[in-house]
């Protein structure tokens, strides 16, 4: 029997150990922002109290997760050191042994053909070659203990550093039982759901059980919707049409389109997200463009924004020629092309995404016939002039913590 | 107590900042690929629960921290129009 290599990779492990790090740094890093600003700052104006008062409430999750992440960086990295070690020790032991096995088997060859000369076991060539076996045989067993010695060690070093682990996983922020039941329900549900397209002449019980799991998956959905606000289209929509008209659908149509990109060959990859992933992704996508343009009012300091690709379609041709008619043309193209390609963003993520698109759209369009619920943005009043300190210039404030 | 300055661009670096680990979170993926590298003990399956294992909670901070920007966009908007009109007014020309 041949020693297997042992599994695993030194490397990786410390790659993890320095991703898990970082992130913890940035979110200990914001945890700490928010926490400074909550306990000092003096807000002036409206915008600014209601920006205080939001931060007030800043999620307490936000040191528990720093915790977690910056707490797997020492094991993880002490992890990584023994099973570079030890790996190192097999895979010597490993290479031994079968080396050991080799010769032996080649001795025995040798053995075999002494024998077929006329030689018996008492005859001194054959003798030579039988304590030449059992010489393999000890280093066989030398690298056997050796490979069994570095296996021990790492399943100790395995041990402390998944109790560790363990341990920070153990801080109150853990999914709860229920949740990953129907989680894993929704999952394995929509996924055997697929039976149901098996058309029902080839086998109709394959059809049946899928079309009851798809149904298990869309209850344990419902469960997630009222349980645990996941997904949950009521509050998107209210929210949206409360408070962010516009900028609701725009979360849901951005959402329906997140994970998806296109190739610079012009090929839709499609991610695998979740309906309620690609729901919060839309809505930082719209956070991050809301920033963006606030950001833009002083004058390019805005990040960039990278053109997206566009996909291949037919109204992707360039029309040649000058003038207003071909302009015009050109506008539109171009105008068709980029539907297009959202077209194919969305399509490229399947049914949610396109319920999501659907949804956004939906909520922009409303939002356009509807009376506006939002008071208009008011012209800002006079403002008595203030005293600035010296030397500093207007658009600042000036607090204290 | 230590003063700080508190303007327009700080409130909106602080939003952007937000929004980007917002982001970060929101698109943090399976950590089973991750968990591989330790090979078939113990300590692979922990790593998987402790960062994956909190995915109601992450999404929920990716959605609170991502508001949070938006708010802080919004607040940083609220105090350039109102830093323009104050210095207008010192400048004695109109306020909005």
């Amino acid at each position: 029997m041949l020693l297997e290599p042992v599994p695993g990779d030194a490397v990786g492990v410390r790659a993890v150990a320095e991703a898990v790090a970082l992130t913890g740094r940035r979110l200990a890093a914001t945890a700490a922002t928010l926490a400074r600003m909550r306990d000092g700052a003096v807000w002036d104006g409206p915008a600014g109290e209601a920006f205080g008062a939001r931060i007030a409430a800043a999620p307490a999750v936000l040191d528990a997760a720093a915790r977690r992440f910056l707490g797997a960086e020492a094991p993880l990295r002490a992890h990584a050191a023994v099973l570079e070690e030890q790996q190192a020790v097999a895979q010597r032991a490993v290479l031994v042994h079968r080396e050991a096995w080799e010769v032996y088997e080649h001795l025995e060859d040798r053995a075999v053909v002494l024998l077929g000369t006329g030689l018996d076991e008492s005859a001194p060539a054959l003798l030579t070659v039988r304590l030449a076996q059992q010489d393999e045989i000890l280093v066989a067993g030398r690298a056997e203990a050796a490979h069994s010695a570095a296996l021990d060690a790492l399943q100790a070093s395995d041990a402390r550093c998944a109790a560790v682990l363990g341990a920070l996983a153990r801080d109150g922020i853990g999914d709860p039982v229920v949740y990953r039941g129907l989680r894993t329900l929704s999952g394995v549900g929509h996924g055997a759901g697929y039976l149901a397209m098996t058309p029902a002449r080839v086998c109709r019980p394959l059809a049946v059980a899928g079309a009851y799991a798809d149904a298990l998956g869309t209850v344990a959905d419902g469960a997630l919707l009222v349980g645990y606000d996941e997904g949950s289209w009521t509050d998107v929509g209210v929210g949206a049409l409360t408070s962010a008209l516009g900028a609701g659908g725009e979360a849901l149509r951005t959402s329906s389109k997140a994970g998806a990109r296109v190739l610079p060959n012009g090929f839709v990859l499609a991610r695998a997200m979740t309906a309620e992933e690609r729901l919060r992704a839309g809505v930082v996508a719209t956070a991050r463009a809301r920033v963006a343009a606030a950001a833009e009012r002083f004058g390019g300091r805005a990040r960039p924004v990278v053109a997206g690709h566009l996909v291949r379609s037919r109204w992707g041709g360039a029309v040649p020629g000058t003038g207003v008619r071909n302009a015009v043309r050109r506008g539109a193209l171009t105008q068709l092309h980029r539907a297009h390609t959202e077209l194919a963003l969305v399509t490229a993520g399947g049914t949610d995404t396109v319920r999501l698109y659907a949804g956004g759209v939906a909520l922009q369009a409303a939002s356009k016939g509807l009376p506006h619920v939002v008071p208009k943005d008011r012209p800002p009043e006079p403002t008595p002039p203030v005293t600035l300190p010296g030397g500093e210039r207007p658009g600042t404030r000036r607090s204290s913590w | 107590m230590t003063s700080f300055r508190v303007d327009a661009e700080a409130v909106l670096e602080v939003g952007a900042s937000l929004v980007e680990l917002a982001e970060g979170l929101a698109a943090m993926g399976d950590p089973h690929a991750d968990a591989w590298a330790l090979g078939p003990g113990r300590s692979g399956a922990a790593l998987e629960e402790l960062l994956g294992g909190w995915r109601h909670a992450r999404l929920q901070l990716a959605g609170s921290l991502a508001d949070l920007g938006a708010a802080a966009a919004e607040a940083g908007g609220a105090y350039l129009d109102t830093d323009v009109g104050v210095s207008r007014s010192l400048d004695g020309g109109p306020t909005w």
